[in-house]
């Protein structure tokens, strides 16, 4: 009996988890010449077209729980790490890290973070590569970049190329 | 069963004082380490979680989540997250909202050269720390400072040596006691809190360490989305309970230890008071066997044995009770990272009064047993 019920609990579940998702959100095909995230960050122009590629992570914490909202690091400094996980940045020093990461955020329409959990959500975990496609927030600057997403591609594992 | 009568276990006790005292001190020992170890168990897990307040978030630099003595922010930053983050605490008509320095530095008073910490704050500090409230005397102003209840202990001082008035120099410069401020049951008690400016200025500081944010209707992850947005200030919102318990999670192995060496006392006083039993019981083998020959059983025998034990070990542990809590509860202890008070609450006491119930009479098990086990004819020839 449970292992009847507990399938259609976790799809509900995770159905309900994303219901304020936009749904098309994800995208099955990768879109066409991504940026990584130090480039993108030289010099952001807020509203303008953006399609950046990173890892999630840059933070021990890349997700915040309830908000579509998380971090992304250049893909380039995904390298073995002393303190942790790799794509958490920890082990790297603060003044190449700080240049390199970006974040993300799934809007509403007040331009804030929705608040729906996207951890989890589509295969979005930390370390998972995904190519962004959307625009630069407001506020974005050389020092902090705001991509407001209106797709992700989360680009499979067998094809993230080794650095 | 026929029982011996209690005034024959309570007499054989009187027999030698000298050993009553040892077997009495020998528990009251054990219970006290017990109740000692549990109330220094007690009372710093209690500090660390007492210190974290469930609505507060701590704002520190990313990547010093473990520390906020190493943390570093822009002083600008407490001022950002009250003009951007809605729902805030309020206090006084502005949101409670604390920036903060902590610094660990070398305190020189009349007395002592001593390590403190020293927490730089402004008069929201009491707004967002909301167990802490001045004690007596008046906030600091300028090159003045307060001195927290426990902070003369931390620094090994008398408490005279922290009362209003009294000077102190840090980093090169004197400070005024103005106060001594409260707040029970948290680490603050064993710190300094000084003008956040003041402190800046003499510590030659161009950054704060953290920002206390008092959260109202605003939930964690509002502050977690503000640090997440604002990458440029690279912060990382971490919840005042959950930093506070983390903390103490590092203070885990030394209370670990704490309980080994209990222990490894409390064993090493039961197989002393077993010696002592034995030697006790040893010696009345020849009485006991014509106890036995009168037609008592050996189980009232033993039960009279055990009785005599517990009644030792209940003195000793009503001994060792009276002096914890007349001397151990409530005294203020210190170690690196945090002062704090023994906390001998009821859980504790019922442990060192079981213990020290239970380990007289487990210590009389073993020579009781050897004491009844030879047969009657030998026992009563012996000499």
């Amino acid at each position: 009996m449970f292992r009847l019920i507990l399938p259609v609990l976790f799809t509900v579940g995770v159905s309900l988890g994303a219901a304020e998702l936009p749904p098309d959100l994800f995208a099955a095909t990768a879109p066409a010449n991504p940026v990584e995230v130090t480039a993108a960050r030289t010099a952001p122009q807020p509203g303008a077209a953006i399609t950046v590629t990173g890892v999630i992570g840059g933070r021990t914490k890349p997700f915040v729980d309830g908000r579509g909202i998380f971090t992304i690091m250049d893909r380039s400094l995904l390298c073995g790490s002393g303190c942790g996980s790799a794509w958490s940045g920890c082990s790297l020093p603060p003044e190449e890290l700080r240049g390199s990461i970006a974040t993300v955020q799934v809007a509403g329409a007040d331009g804030k973070p929705i608040a729906a959990a996207i951890e989890g959500v589509g295969g979005l975990v930390p370390g998972a590569v995904v190519m962004i496609s959307g625009t630069v927030a407001a506020g974005s600057s050389d020092k902090a970049l705001l991509v407001t997403a209106k797709n992700i591609h989360l680009v499979p594992a067998g094809a993230v190329r080794a650095h | 069963m026929r029982l011996l009568p209690l005034e024959y276990a309570v007499r054989n006790l009187m027999r030698d004082p000298w050993r009553l005292l040892q077997l009495a001190g020998g528990s009251a020992l054990v219970a006290l380490l017990l109740l000692a170890t549990g109330g220094f168990s007690t009372g710093m897990r209690g500090a660390m979680a007492g210190s974290g307040d469930p609505a507060n978030t701590i704002l520190m630099g990313a990547g010093s989540e473990g520390s906020v003595e190493r943390s570093s922010l822009d002083p600008a930053t407490a001022s950002i997250i009250s003009a951007s983050v809605d729902g805030l605490r309020d206090a006084a008509g502005t949101p409670a909202v604390s920036p903060e320095i902590v610094h660990m530095t070398l305190i020189d008073s009349a007395r002592t050269t001593a390590q403190a910490t020293i927490r730089g704050v402004t008069p929201m500090a009491f707004a967002v720390h909301r167990g802490a409230r001045l004690a007596d005397g008046s906030l600091p102003q300028g090159d003045e400072l307060l001195a927290g209840r426990l902070a003369h202990r931390r620094l090994g001082l008398p408490e005279s040596a922290l009362r209003p008035g009294a000077v102190v120099r840090l980093e090169g410069r004197d400070f005024t006691v103005s106060g001594i401020f409260a707040a029970p049951g948290t680490v603050y008690e064993g710190e300094l809190w000084a003008p956040l400016d003041a402190l800046m200025s003499a510590t030659r500081r161009t950054t704060i360490s953290t920002v206390v944010v008092a959260r109202g209707s605003a939930e964690p992850a509002d502050l977690e989305t503000f640090a997440a947005l604002r990458l440029d200030l690279e912060l990382s919102a971490v919840g005042e309970a959950d930093y506070y318990a983390d903390r103490g999670r590092f203070f885990a192995p030394i209370r670990a230890m704490a309980w080994l060496t209990a222990l490894l006392i409390a064993a090493g006083a039961v197989f002393g008071g077993l010696n002592t039993f034995h030697a006790a019981f040893a010696a009345r083998r020849r009485e006991v066997a014509t106890v036995l020959a009168i037609g008592f059983p050996r189980r009232a025998v033993l039960v009279s044995f055990l009785i005599e034990a517990a009644l030792v070990s209940t003195v000793g542990t009503l001994a060792a009770m009276l002096i914890a809590l007349l001397l151990l509860d409530g005294a203020a202890l210190s170690v690196p990272g945090g002062t704090f008070t023994l906390d001998l609450d009821a859980a504790t006491l019922a442990l060192g009064l079981g213990a020290g119930l239970v380990l007289g009479p487990l210590g009389a098990l073993l020579p009781a047993w050897r004491c009844l086990s030879p047969p009657l004819p030998s026992a009563l020839r012996s000499a």
